[in-house]
């Protein structure tokens, strides 16, 4: 027989009147392979047509549907219902703006971010749309990519004790997009350079260490590797600046 | 991701000759239309609940317009889709809370939604021959006498039907051939190449087809694609 589950969902719409924070329940008959993605679908067409929630891909690519599932940070979409207990708890991804129940604005702390990392290539060289483009060894393409396929979902940063302490913290998707940058050798950012963008509390020395965000990501990114050799290149840039400072 | 720097650099160069003067009232228009439709959805005396009704589309198109169909399906699925458009003026719009609004959005979205899956099954029963993944049942060959060609369907404002219209797919490089899989049988083109060639451009130009500045691959060095290329070592 089809278990039956129940889902509390936290709902709050900060654009109504005298609307407060409160917790609905609803209930729905597990279907077999059934996934957050359509069961919350099935609860807004059925029970709650208001309920708030995001979804874009339905496949792990978009990044959209991160949220707090009985208290942890994933995607609804790649969540199964199976492997999950009777009742289900539905919360919305701390550290972000809240837009209304189980949607929060991920785009503008991650635009912000962007910003923040001059998350481009920098380089002097100019650019010639005609030219064949430059080749790269495939071993440091691979780890480019690695950092790359981060979907911005923001699990990490939900996941994160310094986040939620240091608002301006960069987070594991910060010091990740960082660590993407100092892979390539396209972009000519040295270690001086580097080591004043990253190695404050609010960057790489901020990490405490808990690795909750290695934990939660859910596209499987090497974060541990990419805060280690971050960590690396900043000791040797301490070296820089030391030398620099006429100290050594 | 291809015209993108086809479209910039003609986008850059328009931007350096034109003034910042724009006449909005046409998207004034429009945008007062959709506010009247939010008006109307939201303050009608309607009935219809507009996710019982994207499900219903649905439920139409899986049961008669997937990949294996008939004519007798695709009838059906015409005429039920028929009857949904006559309804989607009825949707009403339960919440009203302000901010967002899945219920509203999906209901602007309605009933483009029913056109969009009427224009679907009715081009598919028109269309008398299996192609590619489109297999009709009662019509098992692929056609290249008849539909080697493209629907093109538009929906004029105001009308109680689509116009459909057809292309030919444009200049081929090779007589279509039997696939080799699939049993698929085919009733070739009864034209040469050179005489389907000859009239794709004016039939297209004829269904508004617009000029193009750069034309496909034209910006690409020429045989890159070889083995043997003298582009291939180019720095």
């Amino acid at each position: 027989m089809a278990r039956k589950l129940t889902f509390k969902i936290f709902r709050y719409n900060p654009t109504k009147e005298n609307d407060e924070p409160h917790i609905d329940t609803f209930e729905l008959e597990e279907t077999p392979r059934l996934n957050l993605f359509t069961a919350l679908h099935l609860i807004r067409e059925k029970q709650a047509p208001d309920l708030m929630y995001d979804f874009v891909c339905r496949a792990g690519i978009c990044g959209s549907c991160a949220m707090m599932i009985n208290g942890r940070p994933t995607l609804a979409c790649r969540t199964l219902t199976s492997d999950l207990a009777d009742t289900i708890e539905l919360y919305p991804l701390p550290f972000f703006k809240l837009l209304g129940d189980l949607s929060v604005d991920t785009g503008v702390w991650f635009h912000d971010m962007a910003k923040r990392l001059e998350s481009w290539i920098h380089t002097t060289k100019e650019f010639d749309p005609t030219a064949v483009e430059e080749r790269m060894d495939n071993a440091t393409a691979n780890k480019i990519y690695e950092s790359e396929r981060c979907i911005e979902c923001g699990c990490c940063v939900a996941a994160c004790a310094t986040a939620q302490v240091y608002p301006d913290f960069l987070g594991a998707a910060g010091l990740n997009r960082i660590g993407r940058f100092m892979f390539d050798p396209r972009d000519t950012r040295g270690e001086q350079e580097w080591f004043e963008l990253v190695s404050t509390d609010i960057g790489v020395f901020g990490c405490i260490g808990m690795m909750a965000c290695d934990d939660v990501c859910p596209k499987d990114l090497p974060l541990l590797e990419v805060f280690s050799y971050i960590r690396r290149k900043m000791n040797s840039g301490v070296k820089v600046a030391v030398k620099e400072m006429d100290l050594a | 991701v291809v015209a993108g720097m086809v479209v910039g650099r003609k986008v850059a160069a328009y931007a350096k000759t034109a003034e910042l003067n724009a006449n909005v009232s046409l998207a004034e228009t429009f945008a007062k239309e959709q506010v009247d439709k939010i008006d109307h959805l939201l303050n009608n005396s309607g009935t219809e609940n507009v996710f019982a009704l994207k499900d219903e589309i649905g439920q139409l198109l899986t049961a008669h317009a997937h990949i294996f169909r008939t004519g007798e399906g695709l009838e059906k699925a015409v005429k039920g889709l028929k009857a949904i458009l006559g309804r989607v003026n009825n949707v009403k719009v339960s919440s009203t809370a302000p901010g967002m609004n899945p219920e509203l959005s999906q209901a602007l979205r309605i009933e483009g939604m029913a056109k969009q899956a009427y224009i679907i099954a009715k081009g598919a029963l028109l269309r008398t021959e299996s192609r590619g993944a489109h297999t009709r049942e009662d019509y098992p060959a692929r056609d290249d006498k008849n539909w080697l060609n493209r629907t093109l369907a538009s929906w004029p404002a105001g009308a109680d039907e689509p116009e459909f219209n057809y292309e030919p797919v444009g200049p081929l490089d090779l007589p279509p051939g039997d696939r080799g899989y699939g049993g698929g049988q085919m009733i070739p083109m009864d034209l040469s190449l050179e005489e389907y060639n000859a009239k794709v451009d004016a039939a297209q130009k004829a269904l508004g087809k617009q000029a193009t500045s750069e034309p496909i691959g034209v910006s690409l060095p020429k045989e890159a694609w070889r083995e043997e290329s003298p582009y291939k070592d180019a720095k």
